[in-house]
């Protein structure tokens, strides 16, 4: 088989195009074949064999993808790569680590996690973000969705508040960290402690004051998902059918009680999806943290604080190599346990719905 | 309880120089139900909206109870609404939907409860005030609707088209029952439809509206005996009228091969105008077939057997009949025969017309001449 790592390793323009052609007609080989056996099966039970094919390439792929990692980080949170040599006493030189193999740790990898400063700094922080971001952006994002709705310039009005979403988290970054400036010898400060200075408040150190860093982040992720939030919100509201209003309206209620007793109703599937998606976004936030540099302030997250740990991983085994003692992996499954309920949450809701409440 | 005034009142939609509602003027009586009906465009649930609050009235005014309500808002006008699609809110149980006006309006828990209870037992609904609105029949969903507005004892009632969502079995009985619950609670009631048969059954007055304007206002009765306009005689009465456009002499109208001697009266304002030509109706049912044979020949074309009464589809020769619907197409000529004796399809039928049933239309305007 080294012919064909060879040829998909080709370095030429034409050995890379065909091995390209390859694939595509291995692909369509496979789905040929697929339906092939679809055709063939009997036709008693057949729509079982159709329906079991069809699923069993995305069953395939989330299986690797998705199940695979689960379970092996979750595996890793109880293991540690390090082994002790046989018969070898610690020394300072010599820490008795070989770099192969694994071992079962037991609980040790989460005591560390929630006996470790960091970690449960990084954990109030991502709290913070939970409780404080997706109420925030939903509020606001539901406010601007009422107040445009149907005036002129709607469509405008709406595109301008959902660009942000389509920004990266790393580009949303520059642009806060722009806004946020202090000013410094050689350059200038940020838009926003301009704007204080013309009132005679400031210069405030925003993303780099260690109390209030995490909130200063929190702002730009509310920018960001406002906007996701008035577009899905937006349509609900849309949805919403017009004599329902007219009845409330008919029934004595003013503007705010149509609002809250008609309309709010209304749209809870929504609101709740919202909700639990920008709550996930939360929980995994790391780019914003990273771009900034944020958990050199006291700004970080869990997300990041995994990220970091990963890298700098391990125990020295002496040489300079190191071994991984599998913190992160640990980190990783708090923040998987963490989403959990939303998810569940979320699936319950849509259960619901669809049984017709 | 209060009566209901329209007086000069005009709906004009922003960018459309022709007004939905032009100049209405209507008296509704206190306890009476007065039936607003016209085809689809034509302003009824316009003018039932501007009632609600629901559209403004651009000139001219509204009035409640001798009260100008046009620019107040809907919970100040007393009124309560049934609508087409119901709209009840999907998330509060059928006793929650029936109680959310008084509990706007600060009515205590337990009298709220009291009043609900009242209302779902005049609809035989008691057994379904903990359900939600999904879980209910089309029928019982109406019925919620029509206690959400019972419960607020409103001085008026308005209805938009509220049995075009139920079959037609089930639309006969509610028709009924919507109209013997209202002579109940005598309460004035506004009703909206396009469906004649609901207009005449049900109303103790009818409007006729066409293009935001109001046609005759009268009772079922006269407005089937004595239509004030060829607009009103072709939409009232299934199947419609038969108007015929026919040149007129002093021995009468010339429909087909026969003269239909005029009425008195109507002949009189004929040769006072001068006219040469009518629009003459006759009612499917004014005809009776002929024994001499010498009657009016019409081809039958199509016979619908509908038990008691079979319908003869023909054509008059030489004449068309005129459609005063919206599509202006050629209608049909229409007989009513009895259901026992159906002429066969292709042939040729003799009728005796009751003359003194026939009505007489002015050629150009529509309007009715004579008496």
């Amino acid at each position: 088989m080294s012919w064909l790592h060879d040829w998909a390793h080709a370095s030429g323009a034409f050995g890379k195009l065909s091995f390209a052609l390859l694939v595509v007609i291995a692909f369509l080989a496979v789905i040929g074949l697929l339906l092939l056996l679809v055709d063939r099966a009997p036709k008693r039970g057949q729509e079982k064999v159709q329906a079991l094919l069809f699923l069993l390439p995305a069953f395939v792929l989330i299986v690797i993808g998705l199940l695979g990692p689960i379970v092996t980080t979750a595996i890793s949170s109880f293991t540690s790569a390090e082994v002790r040599k046989k018969n070898c006493i610690k020394t300072a030189v010599n820490s008795c680590l070989q770099s192969k193999g694994g071992s079962w740790t037991g609980l040790d990898n989460w005591r560390w996690a929630f006996g470790n400063s960091d970690v449960i700094h990084a954990l109030v922080n991502t709290l913070k973000w939970t409780l404080i971001a997706p109420i925030v952006a939903t509020v606001v994002g539901l406010a601007y969705a009422v107040v445009i709705d149907r005036i002129r310039g709607e469509a405008f009005a709406k595109a301008l508040v959902f660009l942000p979403t389509a920004i990266s988290f790393v580009g949303a970054s520059v642009i806060w960290g722009l806004m946020y400036k202090q000013p410094s010898e050689n350059a200038p400060s940020g838009l926003i402690n301009v704007v204080l200075g013309w009132v005679g408040a400031g210069p405030i150190n925003f993303p780099t004051n260690n109390s209030t860093t995490t909130y200063w982040l929190i702002v730009v992720m509310i920018w960001i998902q406002a906007g996701f939030a008035t577009v899905l919100l937006s349509a609900a509201i849309k949805g919403v059918p017009t004599e329902l209003l007219e009845a409330a309206r008919i029934d004595g209620a003013n503007a705010w009680q149509a609002f809250r007793k008609v309309t709010i109703p209304s749209i809870r599937p929504t609101l709740i999806v919202v909700l639990v998606t920008i709550s996930v976004a939360t929980l995994k936030v790391f780019d914003l943290v990273q771009a900034f540099g944020a958990n050199q302030h006291g700004g970080d997250t869990l997300a990041n604080l995994m990220f970091t740990t990963w890298k700098q991983g391990g125990i020295a085994v002496g040489g300079g190599g190191t071994v991984g003692d599998h913190h992160s992996a640990t980190l990783a499954m708090i923040i998987f346990l963490l989403v959990i309920p939303f998810v569940a949450f979320q699936v319950r809701q849509m259960v619901r719905t669809r049984a017709g409440r | 309880m209060a009566e209901v005034q329209y007086v000069e009142a005009t709906r004009l939609y922003p960018g459309n120089p022709v007004a939905a509602v032009n100049r209405l003027n209507l008296d509704v009586a206190d306890g009476e139900f007065m039936v607003l009906v016209g085809p689809s465009g034509s302003g009824k649930s316009t003018a039932l909206r501007m009632l609600a609050g629901l559209e403004d009235v651009n000139e001219g005014e509204i009035r409640i109870g001798g009260n100008d309500v046009s620019q107040k808002p809907p919970k100040d006008r007393d009124i309560a609404m049934v609508f087409q699609n119901y709209a009840l809110y999907p998330h509060m149980s059928v006793g929650e939907n029936m109680g959310f006006a008084l509990k706007l309006k600060g009515v205590g828990k337990e009298e709220r409860a009291a009043k609900v209870l009242a209302a779902a037992k005049l609809l035989d609904l008691e057994k379904y005030l903990e359900r939600k609105p999904k879980a209910l029949s089309g029928g019982q969903r109406q019925r919620v609707a029509m206690g959400r507005a019972i419960v607020r004892e409103p001085s008026v009632f308005l209805m938009d088209e509220p049995l075009s969502n139920l079959d037609a079995k089930l639309r006969v009985e509610t028709r009924a029952n919507i109209a013997a619950l209202q002579a109940r609670l005598g309460t004035t009631t506004l009703y909206v439809t396009h469906d004649q048969v609901e207009a005449m059954t049900m109303g103790d007055r009818v409007a006729l509206l066409k293009d935001g304007i109001l046609q005759q206002v009268d009772t079922p009765r006269n407005l089937y005996d004595r239509p004030g306009n060829a607009f009103v005689a072709g939409f009232i009465g299934s199947p419609a009228m038969n108007l015929v456009k026919v040149p007129v002499s002093d021995a009468g109208a010339q429909l087909g091969n026969l003269t239909v001697p005029l009425r008195a009266g109507t002949a009189a304002a004929v040769r006072a105008e001068g006219l040469k030509e009518i629009i003459l109706g006759v009612r499917p049912e004014s005809f009776t077939a002929s024994e001499s044979g010498n009657g009016l020949r019409v081809k039958a074309n199509l016979v619908e057997e509908l038990g008691a009464d079979a319908f003869v589809y023909g054509e008059l020769p030489g004449q068309k009949t005129i459609d005063t619907g919206d599509d202006g197409g050629a209608k049909p000529f229409v007989v009513r025969f009895d259901g026992r004796i159906p002429p066969k399809i292709g042939n040729e039928i003799s009728l005796d017309v009751r003359t003194e049933e026939t009505h007489a239309f002015h050629p150009d305007s529509g309007e009715r001449i004579g008496d």
